[in-house]
C-alpha cells in the first residue's frame, strides 16, 4: 500500500450517512421491524402506564384464592398468595424494562468510551484497554452476570451492573472499529490540521459519525438484557420477592406446573418472549436496512 | 528573504510485512525543498511517488522519520503539540477528496471557523463572524455556512475547504490534488480561485498533483518526484524546456498537446514503477529508464545542481550534458 491513509467509503461510513427520511422510507418497506417497534413501544405504554391499567395491587395477597385459573376476574389467574398475576405482569414490565434499558445505557457509555479511546490511542494503550475487554469477553455472559450478581448481592442495582458488564465488551469492539475507520477519513485530516486538540477531534469529530452501528447494536442489547435479567432472578439472583419480574414470576410457578396450575408460569414466561422477540424484530430490521450490500 | 517553508532530508519509511520479515516502504527519501514566500511550488509525481506523503510530513499530519521541517524558520518537526497548534494557523492544507474532507454532521460554517478560534488568534464569537468574510473570499453564496457538506455541489464543497485553509490568511497552504476529484469544468473555476487567492492575500503554495498541465499553470517551480525521492526540481519554464531526468521527460511527453497539429517526440519509460519497498541503491528509475548504462546501478545518486536552482538526479544527464542538452541515444 503506497498512500496508508485510505480513501473511499466503508460499510461503516455509509451507516453513518443514511438519512433521516430514507430511513422511514426503508421502515415502511420493512413491515416486520415495524411490528417489532410496535410491539416495543406497547411495552413501554404498558410499564409508564401500569397504575392505570392494573385491576389489583401487584403486592396484594389473599390466601383465600390462591392458584385460581384464569377468569373475568383475574385475566391470567392468580398465584401461590393469590396475588393476581395481570396485574404483577404489568407492573413486571416495569421491572425489567428498566433493567434492560438500564442496563445497556450504562454498558454503552462505558463501552463506547473504552472503545472510542482505544480506537483513537492505538498501539499500548488501546491495545491493553482491548485485552480487559476481551478478559471479559472470555467468559460466557450468563456466567459472568451470574458471578457479579453473585458477588455483589441480589438487588435490582447489582443486576443492572451485573447484565451491564456483560454488554460492555460488544460496544467496545464496535466503537473501536468505527472509530478506526473515521479516523482514516480526510476529515479526521482536517480536524487536526484546524489545531484540534486530540480530544476534540475524538469526540466532537469522530464520536459522531461512529454511532450509526452503536445504535443499531442498542436496539438488539435490551432483548438479551430482560433474558438475563429474567434468568438471574428466575435462580434468585436478580431481583427479590415480593417484587413483580418476570423471570422471577416463572420461578414462583415452575414448581405448579406438574400439578396442573399452568398460568402462573405461562403468561410471564410469554411476556419474556414477546419482549425479547420485539427488541429481534427491530434490531435485526435496522441490521438490514442499513446494510450497505442490500440497497 | 527567509523562506516560508525549508525542508532539508525528510525521510518517511513505513514498516511492512510481519514481525520476521521485517522491510520498509520508502514513502519519502531525503527530500529537500524551500518555498519562499508568496511562491507556488509544483510537486508533481505519479500515485505511490510519496508526493501526499510529503504534503503530510509538512503539516505534521503524519510523523516524520528523520528530516527537519521548517516554517519561517521555526521547526515543525520539534514542535510541542500546543505550540504545533498554534502554528497550523501559518500552514494550512486543501484536501483531495471535498466531500470526504468536510464532516458530515458539522456545518460547514463552523468547520470553516475552527482553525480561526482553535488556533487562538480570535475568540469563538470572533471567529463566527468572521466566516461570512471568508465564504466571500471563495464566492459562495452567504446562506452557505448553515449548510452540511452533502447539502453542496463538489465544487462548492471544495470552496469550502479552501476556505477553510485560508481562513487564517496563512503563510504557506498544501494544496493536496485540489482538483483532482472534481469535473474539468469544476477544475478551472478552482484553479481561478487559487489564482485569484494567491494575487490577494499572497500564500504560499504548494501544489501537489499528477497532472503536469495544472501545475505548469501555476507553478514558479517544479519539483518531481519518483518513489520517493526528487528526480528533479527547477524554474518551471527550465523544467518544461530542457528537463534534464529521463523520468521527468516521460511525464512531459506523456501530457496531451493542447493542438492536434503539434506534434512531439515520445519518449516511453518500460514497465512498470518498481516497488518502494526496501529499493534498490542506485537510480530508482533504472529498470525502467531507456538510457540506462551499468554505473546508473551503482551506489547513492545525489541531487545535483546543473544551474542556479535547476538540480537533476541522474548521474548521465550530469556527466553528460552540453549546457543543459542532452539527447542520448536508448541502451534497449
Amino acid at each position: 500500500m503506497a498512500e496508508p491513509l485510505t480513501e473511499g467509503t466503508t460499510p461503516v461510513q455509509v451507516a453513518n450517512r443514511a438519512s433521516g427520511s430514507e430511513f422511514w422510507y426503508l421502515l415502511r418497506k420493512n413491515p416486520v421491524t415495524l411490528f417489532g417497534l410496535i410491539v416495543v413501544a406497547l411495552l413501554i405504554l404498558m410499564a409508564l402506564f401500569a397504575p392505570l391499567l392494573a385491576p389489583y395491587d401487584p403486592y396484594a395477597t389473599d390466601p383465600r384464592i390462591s392458584l385460581q385459573p384464569p377468569s373475568q376476574e383475574h385475566l391470567f389467574g392468580t398465584g401461590i398468595w393469590g396475588e393476581d398475576i395481570f396485574s404483577r405482569i404489568l407492573y413486571g414490565a416495569r421491572q425489567d424494562l428498566a433493567i434492560a434499558f438500564g442496563a445497556v445505557a450504562v454498558a454503552l457509555v462505558i463501552g463506547c468510551l473504552l472503545g472510542a479511546v482505544a480506537g483513537y490511542w492505538e498501539g499500548f494503550f488501546g491495545e491493553a484497554i482491548m485485552r480487559v475487554v476481551e478478559l471479559l469477553q472470555a467468559f460466557p455472559a450468563f456466567i459472568l452476570a451470574l458471578a457479579i450478581a453473585g458477588a455483589l448481592g441480589p438487588s435490582f442495582r447489582n443486576l443492572i451492573i451485573a447484565i451491564a458488564f456483560t454488554n460492555v465488551p460488544i460496544y467496545a469492539h464496535l466503537m473501536r472499529v468505527s472509530i478506526l475507520s473515521n479516523k482514516r477519513s480526510q476529515y479526521a485530516m482536517a480536524a487536526i490540521a484546524s489545531g484540534n486538540p486530540h480530544w476534540r477531534v475524538l469526540f466532537r469529530h469522530l464520536l459522531p459519525n461512529s454511532l450509526g452501528p452503536i445504535f443499531i447494536q442498542s436496539t438488539l442489547q435490551p432483548g438479551y438484557a430482560i433474558l438475563t435479567a429474567a434468568g438471574l432472578s428466575f435462580i434468585g439472583l436478580g431481583v427479590r420477592l415480593p417484587e413483580p419480574e418476570w423471570g422471577l414470576m416463572v420461578a414462583m410457578g415452575s414448581s405448579r406446573i406438574i400439578s396442573g396450575e399452568w398460568w402462573v408460569s405461562l403468561f410471564p414466561g410469554l411476556f419474556i418472549i414477546i419482549a425479547v422477540m420485539g427488541f429481534n424484530l427491530i434490531g435485526d430490521g435496522l441490521q438490514d436496512i442499513f446494510d450497505p450490500h442490500r440497497n | 528573504m527567509s523562506n516560508v517553508l525549508e525542508i532539508r532530508g525528510l525521510t518517511k519509511h513505513y514498516p511492512v510485512g510481519g514481525a520476521f520479515a521485517r522491510s520498509l516502504l520508502h514513502a519519502a527519501d531525503d527530500v529537500s525543498l524551500s518555498i519562499a514566500p508568496g511562491e507556488t511550488v509544483g510537486l508533481v509525481g505519479e500515485s505511490g511517488s510519496g508526493k501526499s506523503t510529503v504534503g503530510r510530513c509538512i503539516l505534521r499530519l503524519e510523523e516524520p522519520t528523520s528530516g527537519e521541517i521548517l516554517l519561517n524558520g521555526e521547526s515543525v518537526v520539534a514542535a510541542t503539540s500546543s505550540r504545533l497548534r498554534v502554528m497550523r494557523a501559518n500552514m494550512q492544507m486543501v484536501f483531495q477528496d471535498p466531500y470526504d474532507s468536510l464532516n458530515p454532521r458539522i456545518k460547514v460554517g463552523e468547520l470553516v471557523a475552527e482553525p480561526l478560534w482553535l488556533s487562538g488568534i480570535m475568540s469563538r464569537k470572533e471567529a463566527d463572524r468572521k466566516v461570512a468574510e471568508v465564504f466571500d473570499l471563495v464566492h459562495l453564496p452567504t446562506d452557505t455556512p448553515l449548510r452540511y457538506a452533502h447539502q453542496l455541489s463538489g465544487g462548492q464543497q471544495q470552496r469550502v475547504g479552501i476556505a477553510r485553509a485560508l481562513a487564517t490568511n496563512p503563510d504557506l497552504v498544501v494544496l493536496d490534488e485540489p482538483t483532482s476529484a472534481l469535473d474539468v469544468s469544476v477544475q478551472a473555476q478552482i484553479i481561478n480561485l487559487l489564482e485569484e487567492i494567491r494575487q490577494r492575500l499572497s500564500p504560499a503554495y504548494l501544489f501537489i498533483s499528477h497532472d503536469l498541465s495544472v501545475v505548469s499553470n501555476l507553478s514558479d517551480r517544479v519539483a518531481v518526484m519518483y518513489l520517493g525521492q526528487i528526480v528533479e526540481v527547477g524554474p518551471t519554464d527550465t523544467i518544461f524546456e530542457l528537463p534534464g531526468h529521463p523520468y521527468t521527460r516521460g511525464l512531459i511527453s506523456a501530457a496531451p498537446v493542447e493542438h492536434p497539429a503539434q506534434q512531439k517526440e515520445r519518449l516511453t519509460l518500460l514497465g512498470e514503477p518498481t516497488s518502494p519497498v526496501d529499493p534498490k541503491p542506485g537510480c530508482r528509475l533504472a529498470s525502467r529508464c531507456p538510457f540506462v548504462e551499468p554505473k546508473c546501478r551503482e551506489g547513492e545518486l545525489p541531487l545535483q545542481e546543473i544551474t542556479p536552482g535547476h538540480s537533476v538526479r541522474c548521474r548521465r544527464y550530469v556527466e553528460e550534458h552540453v549546457d543543459g542538452v542532452w539527447d542520448p541515444e536508448p541502451t534497449r
